[in-house]
């Protein structure tokens, strides 16, 4: 258990650390024994693996399950150097970690920006990918991102104009818990904001720039064409609200995929921390759908 | 929308006051969930529910002034013994002979006056999270002369003030009832509770219900059967001091809840259940009716 972390529903099996050759110490954590292996992949910095806090005991009953810290937060090192937050770097951690559990393939988990790794994945290492639940993704920095990010400094930040990484150093508290606000809007969401806000407060301003502008995101075109590339089973899954961003990738990353489009019709945003049965249950039904349908191609064959 | 809905549902009538109960579930035993305060209708248990209806059978009433039972504005209504023989009165249409009876609250007084009056209806009383109706800062509150502003105290336990503003009352009130962060849910929903009421019949039960802490402890100290005491350690509303008393009167067990006000069923229903579920198997086991080794097969 961490600093200030409550008591946990289920405690991880395994821990370790890896490192490939950066110098730089990745944590993880390995739950329950099935064959069948679900990799909850890194999110963005400015939180870490207790974000899936409420999907790891439900999933880990029916699978066995890794959850790994970003470069950034959690348990893993915090580098403040750009270069230390490539994409590739994060595609080799996540490689190094199914190596180290002695995961042949795995079913992926990847959410907002950081679906492009799981992306990265699927087109870099399609061997040890198993299948791919894409959680309201973004591959591309979406066009309401990019204008507050690239708008340079201000007297005053209001708003989506608070995802300006001169905000973040400025006053790296006032962006987390106005982010968590916006992420979890809704009412009765005081545990899930107070949770983001104190995963977000273990690490600082200057890591999270570092960790945003170092992993290169793709371009629009490109990611729908590695997308239509992808040979594995694909779930998309996209909130109910239009309030929440980002929302203009699930589409087209279905379509490309040929992959399921799932809405949460009336929920969202942050599915997964604040209805998580809702969110695990379609994660499950996905993954043993991919389980079932290798059990008749294997009876085929 | 519920977990679950009743197997079966009723009415019972009793001089003239209509009794609204449902039942959940079929196997042994029957657990008995009593009516609390005039502010909460059996939907109170709505977390204790669906869990046991798996493992038992479930019988919840609305205590009258609530849910769907009548109202009536006379306090003789809302007597201590009106409320065991409405509980007689729902055990015997449901054709339950024996249950586990648990009470919340004012309905602490409730259980433990059915163990110690109809010791052959009673396989077990909790009494949980006891209040002390005759505690000298409540009656103070209740008998002060009109004021012409309430703060945020007891003293909003005037019938001037509630009589005024019950809205205002039902927030305050079930605010104190939830001092745990993160109770947004439970307080939205304890206030639309208590706003399904209104202030007369509240004034009526108040005026006619209630036993005092020490006549509980008396009460406590005749029960034969098993019993058990739940409280929070933070509650305002019931007296976790009692508690201590009642579980030293009965010679019984006493599980706190760390950090919790005085609902921890409703707060933490997980845990809640799992303290119940442990005593109602412990009863059973007493009574022969549940192997030893049950929980050992079923642990990892």
């Amino acid at each position: 258990m961490r600093d200030g972390e409550t008591t946990r529903a289920r405690y991880p099996d395994e821990t370790g650390f890896v490192e490939h050759g950066d110098g730089i110490r990745v944590f993880y954590e390995v739950y329950g024994d099935s064959p069948d292996v679900v990799c909850l992949l890194q999110p963005w910095a400015v939180n870490h693996s207790r974000s899936w806090r409420a999907q790891i005991p439900y999933l880990a009953r029916h699978f066995r399950v890794l959850a790994i810290d970003p470069r950034g937060n959690g348990r893993s090192d915090r580098p403040r150097d750009r270069a230390a937050y490539s994409r590739a770097a994060h595609v080799r951690d996540v490689v190094a970690v199914l190596d180290a559990t002695g995961t042949e393939r795995a079913m992926l988990v990847g959410v907002s920006p950081r679906a492009a790794l799981a992306l990265a994945l699927a087109v870099e290492h399609p061997d040890r990918v198993r299948a791919i639940a894409f959680i309201t993704p973004q591959l591309w920095i979406e066009e309401d991102f990019v204008r507050p990010f690239a708008s340079g400094s201000h007297e005053r930040y209001e708003g989506m104009g608070k995802l300006n990484p001169h905000f973040w150093t400025q006053d790296y508290r006032g962006f987390a818990e106005w982010f968590a606000e916006w992420t979890s809007p809704r009412t009765h969401s005081t545990r899930q904001r107070e949770e983001f806000v104190r995963q977000a407060m273990e690490t600082d301003g200057e890591t999270l720039v570092a960790a945003t502008i170092g992993f290169e995101m793709y371009e629009r075109e490109e990611a729908l064409e590695l997308a239509r590339g992808i040979r594995c089973p694909v779930l998309v899954t996209q909130n109910g609200g239009e309030a929440m961003y980002p929302k203009h990738t699930s589409g087209p990353l279905a379509e490309a995929t040929g992959g399921r489009l799932h809405v949460f019709e009336g929920l969202g945003p942050l599915v997964a921390s604040r209805w998580p049965v809702a969110m695990n249950i379609v994660l499950r039904e996905f993954f043993e759908s991919v389980r079932a349908a290798e059990a008749v191609s294997e009876r085929v064959a | 929308m519920r977990a679950r809905y009743p197997d079966d549902e009723g009415f019972v009538e009793r001089e003239g006051v209509r009794v609204f109960y449902e039942v959940y579930g079929a196997a042994e035993p029957t657990i008995l969930f009593l009516p609390g305060g005039a502010l909460v209708p059996s939907r109170l248990w709505k977390g204790q529910v669906p869990y046991f209806a798996r493992y038992c059978r479930v019988v919840t009433f609305d205590g009258r002034g609530t849910g769907k039972s009548d109202r009536p504005q006379d306090p003789a209504a809302y007597a201590e013994r009106e409320f065991v023989a409405d509980a007689i009165g729902v055990m015997d249409a449901t054709a339950t002979q024996k249950a586990i009876v648990i009470g919340p609250g004012r309905g602490a007084q409730r259980a433990a006056l059915l163990a110690a009056e109809h010791g052959d209806r009673v396989l077990a009383a909790v009494m949980y999270a006891p209040d002390d109706w005759s505690r000298r800062d409540w009656v103070e509150a209740f008998l002060s002369p009109p004021k012409e502003r309430y703060g945020d105290g007891w003293d909003r336990l005037s019938p001037n003030y509630f009589r005024r503003d019950f809205a205002g009352f039902a927030e305050w009130w079930t605010g104190f009832s939830f001092p745990e962060p993160h109770s947004t849910r439970q307080v939205e929903q304890g206030v639309e509770w208590a706003l399904d009421g209104d202030a007369e019949t509240f004034m009526a039960s108040a005026q006619g219900s209630g036993l005092s802490g020490d006549s509980l402890v008396e009460l406590a100290g005749r029960l034969r059967c098993p019993v058990l005491v739940i409280c929070g350690e933070r509650d305002v509303v019931g007296s976790p001091a009692l508690a201590e008393r009642l579980a030293e009167a009965a010679a019984c067990g006493l599980v706190t809840f760390p950090g919790a006000g005085h609902q921890p069923g409703a707060r933490y229903p997980v845990r809640f259940n799992l303290v119940l579920r442990d005593f109602v198997e412990e009863v059973m086991r007493a009574e022969g009716r549940l192997p030893p080794a049950r929980r050992a097969a079923s642990g990892r």
